[in-house]
């Protein structure tokens, strides 16, 4: 019975153990990859934090796809973040830290450490259960556990295996194997310390855009709380929404201040999300295509030089490769070495049939309009309203506010053509999903109305300043 | 930084602006607010996250011993799928299986069983089929290898 109580003593200790360094040996992994993209002058805690969190999330899965075994990756992974960390060290003795968010801020600190708990307690307080996350993301976390490597002798190529969607990006997956790898042992709580991590960046971003205005509790109201379960069940859907979202706010916030780590920042978070799911990779290509449309109106109309914002050096360069690395290696190397497939059959000649079929049948496209409408009636109402408001006080839309609306609009045309193609019985796909993949379709658009919001409350056309 | 100060220009357009952005926008921000709170369940979501947070102080044991034990958590599975994984744990030597055709019809139970019971596979070459104790007259040509309550593990030609 001793041996016993003590076996489980260790065990916690050293859990305790794993759960602290997963997020200090992340963060050193991500400032050596990051450091060449942060700012050259003093250290922004609140924004240089989650940059350099993602850049260690996206370097620790690019060591796992090119190293494959879980204990040589960790192994690089510790010594890199070590480099890491004497470069921090570097950066802090001669540049500091500095405003405007330090941390005499006790308000942001303690709103992102509350909402970090909450969700810490939620996550971790229930074992696996939603059907996604058992079938998909948490089996291919077990396969590569039991494995001990992202190889394909995990076996992603087993018949058995098949319903789970092997084709799917392994970030989760192979950070939730990294975690339990240590503890040598596999349960229904501990691989989902993975979602935590996976959440600590965006947080921290939302809280940087803490001010005293009504926008501003709009946004920390919204985010990360609208997610709903969808962030503690296990699926992925809630994390490719708010990292989406994140993006739209970064992108808005360099063009209304032009800091380049806010596009830094945006772009990182777009490179991010196909590591997540398939269709991070749809979300990234529109939202570059809405960050593109943005930046040719902006350059027409003489508010952005192009070469201020393209001036990358050779540090920043392999940072950013670096980044992309993982999403290239999985989609154009691994995908089809392995020969893993995807269910939708997007491509063949069965999904042009499909949707010749649906697209001339009333009652398919009246059902996959009215689902979607149906989730996004209420973004869509508050933005037409704020727009009217907007135009009626003399104002023209703003640019920042063309990012989110455009890549949400996009983001529901795709899905509506992804639901005219699927083999599935559209009534039952439907019902089944369009709930949770309509979310990053309507986090774009709260983020539309978050800037209309932030624009109208700082307007003051009739106010002009006078020094005194 | 010279002190700076906003004073209105004083035209009835701006004056109109003033009283928009004063009084009304303030009602506007509030109701989209609270209408936001209530239509994307974010008091749900809340209130969710508070009450995890009031039964983990409650439990606080619990919860780490969930955490810190092997293969904790699997309360949740289906009685079925929790006999096979018991009935494997007890036979090391099966390390493929297969389902009968009723329990293979049910997608729930199909899958979490190749899941939970993973490395060990489903196979359809496998000579030891998982089948219900209801189905044990249809394979009677098999050799029982081991039963619980609802599943039995029989070992087929």
């Amino acid at each position: 019975m001793t041996s016993v109580s003590k076996l489980t003593e260790e065990r916690r200790l050293l859990l305790l153990s794993v759960l602290s360094l997963s997020i200090i040996l992340i963060f050193g992994l991500g400032w050596l990859v990051a450091s060449p993209l942060l700012s050259n002058k003093s250290m922004i805690l609140l924004e240089d934090f989650p940059l350099a969190f993602l850049c260690g999330l996206l370097a620790n899965y690019g060591i796992i796809l090119c190293f494959q075994s879980l204990g040589r990756c960790l192994l690089i992974g510790s010594a890199l973040s070590i480099l890491g960390y004497a470069q921090f060290g570097i950066h802090v003795c001669c540049k500091g830290c500095k405003g405007p968010y330090p941390l005499s801020r006790p308000v942001i600190w303690c709103g992102i450490l509350v909402v970090l708990l909450l969700y810490a307690i939620k996550i971790l307080s229930e074992p696996l259960a939603a059907w996604d996350a058992r079938s998909i993301w948490f089996f291919h976390a077990k396969m590569i556990y039991v494995k001990g490597a992202l190889s394909q002798a995990a076996g992603w190529n087993h018949a058995a295996a098949q319903f789970s969607h092997v084709d799917y990006p392994k970030l989760l997956s192979s950070l939730a194997a990294e975690v339990s790898y240590p503890m040598r042992y596999w349960n229904e709580y501990l691989p989902k310390v993975a979602l935590l991590l996976l959440l600590i960046p965006p947080v921290f971003w939302i809280y940087s855009f803490l001010r005293y205005s009504w926008s501003s509790l709009f946004l920390l109201c919204i985010f990360p709380f609208m997610m709903g379960e969808w962030l503690w069940n296990g699926y992925m859907d809630g994390y490719l929404a708010i990292y989406l979202a994140v993006a739209m706010l970064l992108v808005g916030r360099y063009i209304t201040k032009r800091q380049p780590l806010d596009l830094i920042s945006s772009l990182g978070c777009l490179v991010f999300i196909p590591n997540l799911k398939n269709e991070g990779l749809l979300e990234m290509f529109i939202g570059a295509i809405a960050i593109t449309i943005t930046g040719i109106k902006m350059a027409k109309a003489n508010m952005l030089q192009l070469e201020q914002v393209i001036r990358l050096r050779w540090p920043q360069s392999v940072s950013l490769i670096v980044c992309i690395i993982p999403c290239l290696v999985w989609y154009l190397y691994y995908r089809i070495a392995w020969g893993l497939t995807n269910d939708l059959q997007i491509g063949t000649h069965e999904t042009f049939t499909r949707i010749l079929q649906r697209i001339t049948d009333w009652n398919s496209i009246a059902l996959i309009f009215g689902s979607i409408l149906n989730q996004l009636w209420f973004p869509i109402l508050i933005l037409s309203v704020l727009f009217i408001v907007l135009m009626t006080g003399g104002s023209r839309m703003q640019t920042e506010m063309i990012p989110p609306i455009i890549t949400g609009t996009l983001y529901a045309l795709c899905l509506f053509i992804v639901y005219l193609l699927t083999p599935n019985d559209l009534a039952w796909h439907l019902t089944n999903s369009v709930n949770r993949t309509i979310l990053s379709a309507k986090s774009c658009f709260l983020v539309g109305i978050f800037w209309m919001m932030h624009h109208l409350e700082n307007k003051a056309e009739c106010a002009t300043v006078v020094k005194t | 930084m010279p002190d700076t100060k906003i004073v209105s220009n004083g035209s009835s357009k701006c004056i109109m602006n003033e009283i928009i952005f004063k009084y009304i926008w303030r009602l506007g921000c509030m109701a989209i607010i609270v209408l936001a709170l209530f239509y994307l369940q974010i008091m749900h979501t809340w209130s969710i996250l508070v009450k995890a947070s009031m039964a983990l102080v409650n439990n606080y044991g619990q919860f780490q011993t969930n955490l810190a034990t092997p293969g904790s958590g699997l309360d949740i599975l289906p009685s079925q799928v929790q006999e096979m994984r018991d009935i494997l744990q007890d036979n090391p030597q099966i390390v493929r299986y297969q389902l009968s055709q009723q329990l293979k019809a049910d997608e729930f139970i199909l899958q979490r069983s190749v899941e939970t019971i993973w490395p060990k596979t489903l196979d359809s070459a496998a000579k030891g089929v998982f089948i219900l104790c209801s189905e044990l007259e249809q394979y009677d040509q098999c050799v029982e290898v081991d039963r619980g309550k609802e599943i039995a593990l029989v070992e087929c030609p």
